[in-house]
């Protein structure tokens, strides 16, 4: 008797194990669901959903869902009006005003007036918030000085003429500014529920947003929920997104496989000839906005030696790489700003259309002039940050240099943030691993990398006429000059081979064929808004 | 014995404050920040994040200030999440944490236990082999092979189970196996050799002697000291479950706080590494204790 009073007991407490090892019950089931919710792969965790504090990519997607700036990109990443109807600028380019819609709404039903832009702004710049973007729109005036605490944040040049009339006053002019203020950091906040929660404000219950979605559930690790906003003009196609953040990316093409997504944030580049055998359908690869390259350290031997980073550039064949190595459809970069930027036509390397063996001539002629040869062949430091990917790539390219022109080349793994630190320092590196995606899409963001007070430029590229170049950009109100002067700055800057360019990006991912709206762009931007299930 | 836990626990305080030191000066010694990122920050913003986290201070100064707010059970704010703190970040992680490595660890035990049990039975036939056989491969293959080709097989393939996420019972099934499996082969192995030892000693011929059936024997009178072994593995088991959740939480997109140990390292995110470096001390502190104690359960001629 008492053997079965043991097993009772066993099982119970088993089964209310069980129970308890299950977690609280979900709060949507995916079973039931007539309701449609995209369940999309989004990467790392977002370390924000403020839309001042957002930095990484996953966390500008989910922002921009919340949250509707000024102007918006559409689908295919064209700038559209947001939560302004129109705008008007000035004759001289600085003065711009925008006109609210009538019909803007945050999640809690008030409307969305000027003063919330003004307050947003003002909070962006504001030292207390460290915003990483907090310099983003540095042609307003008073941004820099306000970022830095030397004036109050009330003096930079954004003002509210009424309630739904915004006006933005620039140091010069700036023609691009609609595409600066689609930038998720460009967001406007609801000044109440930041007041009232304070630290907590960004969290599920509290956060009012004003674009098609509201945050409805963040649990840290796992996934972001958001709910379609009641108040937002247009009712999207779809009812709620999940952001899952699945951080391996063979996890992700796992659990995409099993039906568990719908689309996913990236491809794991080593199965990527599978993926395009198995999944044709599914499978979306596009030129992103990104430059692959290696950086030269201009300051240290033997890098200092403009020949020696000539005759480097030569021998690299980035056709071979981007085939063989690559593989997904990069196109080899011979030059820093990709091709697709709006506006603009890049500038080139001179000898990328010259055959391979004129190349090696001429950079084997090079080398000898600066001094290297059998006898005293170069020997360079190649430095990456860990990865697999990286490490096919330096080796691919050391045996080139080795092969070719007899390089010696050691190899050095370094943890992401050491090789930030080593690069911005100058002090150890010669030659090493940088990309460069951008913020918005025009080519000063790509040529601001290699300007003389850049906290990006590792290369000590020091160049008044490059500086003056881009200076002169950015005052210049006509279009096509403006353009025309960034990309002799470009042609300056790849002229001195302080880069050695390999390929620009691609973005990769599968997306189910149930998906309908999703278009390739540019910029990878792809506003759950735009997108819905349909017949594929 | 009340004696002996007095002490147990005053002796973890020492160690407990080496250990925060260590990781606080150690973990700042690493080169690179926290703020650090490809797109870097200019220089004005990077001093207002730095003073904002107190970072601009000289270091006894801030150790001094984490070790107060560390007595009033404030952790700080994690530098990579910008909307939590590290006391939240834990909170919700631990539960995950806890049920999939008790889990794995009430799994490992009985399944551990019970099959090598059935292999010292069985000694020599087949029964054995098979058991031992699957300890070496549970043994040799790492969870991180054996996680994705779970996923595969009863994910993918056959759609019984999901292949990552939270939200039901089922959702925990693979990594909790992912997990135990390892440890299943080990505890397999150690108790099929102590067990072995035991049954072959003269108060169980005695029993036998006495007439009790196989089952009474080991159920009543070896798997105790039999038992002794295991217990003493069970520390390191731990560890290891402990350790190995990091992958297997990483695999199943499971938001324990195992990511947070390495994921907090790459990041720099020097309060959220100190948080999970205190919570995983104080575990390791109480886990020795409890085997400790269990020792003495188990082992009469054990008492403090």
């Amino acid at each position: 008797m008492r053997r079965w009073i043991v097993f009772f007991l066993v099982f119970l407490a088993a089964w209310a194990g069980f129970r308890w090892l299950g977690g609280p019950p979900p709060a949507d089931d995916q079973g039931d669901a007539p309701a449609s919710v995209l369940r999309r792969g989004n990467g790392p965790e977002p370390e924000s959903l403020d839309p001042h504090l957002a930095r990484t990519d996953s966390a500008h997607t989910v922002v921009r869902d919340l949250f509707e700036g000024l102007t918006v990109l559409d689908a295919a990443a064209r700038v559209q009006p947001g939560a302004a109807a129109r705008w008007a600028v000035s004759d001289d380019g600085k003065t711009w005003t925008f006109e609210l819609r009538e019909d803007g709404r945050w999640s809690d039903g008030s409307p969305v007036t000027a003063a919330d832009f003004l307050y947003a702004f003002r909070r962006l710049v504001d030292p207390s918030t460290a915003s990483p973007y907090a310099t983003f729109l540095d042609s307003v005036v008073n941004v820099r000085g306000a970022a830095t605490g030397a004036l109050p944040v009330t003096a930079i040049g954004v003002t509210a003429l009424g309630d739904r009339t915004l006006e933005i006053s620039l140091d010069a002019p700036t023609p691009h500014l609609p595409q600066l203020l689609a930038h998720p950091s460009a967001s406007p906040v609801h000044r109440a529920s930041l007041e009232a929660h304070g630290e907590q404000y960004a969290r599920p219950g509290n956060l009012v947003s004003n674009g098609p979605f509201v945050l409805a559930d963040w649990v840290v690790g796992s996934h972001v929920e958001a709910r379609v906003n009641p108040y937002f003009r247009e009712a999207p196609d779809l009812s709620a997104v999940r952001y899952l953040h699945i951080v391996d990316e063979s996890s992700e093409l796992q659990r995409f496989r099993a039906g568990e997504l719908d689309m996913t944030y990236t491809i794991p580049i080593a199965r990527y000839p599978w993926v395009r055998d198995n999944f044709p359908e599914a499978l979306r690869v596009a030129p992103y906005l990104g430059v692959y390259f290696y950086g030269f350290n201009t300051t240290r031997p033997p890098l200092d030696d403009h020949r020696v980073r000539r005759a480097l550039s030569l021998a690299v064949d980035r056709s071979l790489i981007t085939e063989k190595i690559t593989g997904i459809g990069e196109v080899p970069a011979c030059g820093l700003v990709p091709p697709g930027t709006a506006g603009y036509a890049p500038a080139s390397l001179g000898f990328c259309e010259l055959p391979m063996e004129d190349r090696l001539e001429r950079a084997r002629t090079l080398l000898a002039q600066a001094g290297y040869g059998p006898d005293n062949p170069l020997e360079l430091e190649l430095r990456y940050n860990t990865g697999e990917f990286h490490q096919r790539l330096a080796v691919a390219i050391a045996g080139m240099w080795k092969e070719r022109l007899g390089v010696e080349t050691r190899l050095l793994n370094e943890e992401f943030r050491v090789l930030i630190a080593n690069i911005r320092e100058k002090d150890v590196t010669q030659v090493y691993r940088a990309s460069w995606v951008g913020d918005y899409n025009d080519a000063a963001t790509f040529l601001s990398i290699l300007a003389a007070d850049s906290q990006i430029n590792g290369t000590g590229f020091s160049d008044p006429a490059y500086d003056g170049l881009l200076a002169r950009a950015a005052r210049e109100p006509e279009p096509e000059r403006r353009q025309r002067l960034l990309r002799d700055a470009e042609a300056l800057a790849l002229e001195s081979d302080v880069l050695l360019p390999l390929y620009f990006y691609v973005s990769k991912r599968l997306v189910s064929p149930a998906v309908v709206g999703y278009e390739d762009n540019i910029m990878n931007v792809h506003a759950s808004r735009y997108l819905g299930f349909g017949e594929g | 014995m009340l004696r002996y836990t007095v002490l147990r626990l005053l002796g973890a305080v020492p160690t407990l404050f080496l250990l925060i030191t260590l990781a606080f000066f150690l973990i700042r010694a690493a080169p690179g920040g926290p703020f650090d990122a490809e797109k870097a920050l200019p220089p004005e913003i990077e001093a207002n994040l730095r003073a904002a986290y107190h970072l601009d201070e000289p270091l006894p100064q801030q150790f001094a200030r984490y070790v107060g707010n560390l007595a009033r059970g404030d952790f700080g704010p994690s530098f990579q999440y910008r909307d939590y703190t590290v006391t939240e970040l834990i909170a919700t992680g631990l539960p995950v944490s806890l049920r999939l490595g008790l889990a794995a660890m009430l799994l490992a035990v009985i399944a551990g236990v019970g099959a090598g049990t059935i292999a010292a039975m069985r000694r020599n036939r087949p029964a054995d082999h098979a058991v031992m056989a699957m300890a070496m491969t549970g043994i040799s293959v790492p969870n991180f092979v054996l996680a994705p080709i779970l996923i595969l097989v009863f994910a993918v393939h056959l759609g019984w189970l999901p292949a990552g996420g939270l939200g039901s019972p089922a959702h925990l099934v693979l990594p909790v196996i992912a997990l135990a499996l390892p440890q299943v082969a080990w505890i397999a192995r150690i108790t099929r050799g102590s067990m072995t030892e035991v049954l072959s000693s003269d108060f169980i011929r005695a029993a036998r002697a006495k007439g009790l059936s196989d089952g009474e024997v080991v159920l009543r009178h070896a798997l105790r000291p039999a038992m002794i072994p295991v217990i003493s593995y069970l520390g390191p088991a731990t560890a290891a479950v402990l350790t190995g959740s990091v992958v297997v939480e990483e695999i199943f997109g499971l938001p324990g706080i195992g990511r947070y140990f390495v994921q907090g390292a790459l990041n720099r995110d020097y309060t959220l590494v100190m948080g999970v470096v205190v919570f995983y001390g104080v575990v390791i502190i109480v886990l020795n204790f409890l085997v400790d104690l269990a020792y003495a359960a188990l082992d009469p001629k054990v008492r403090y």
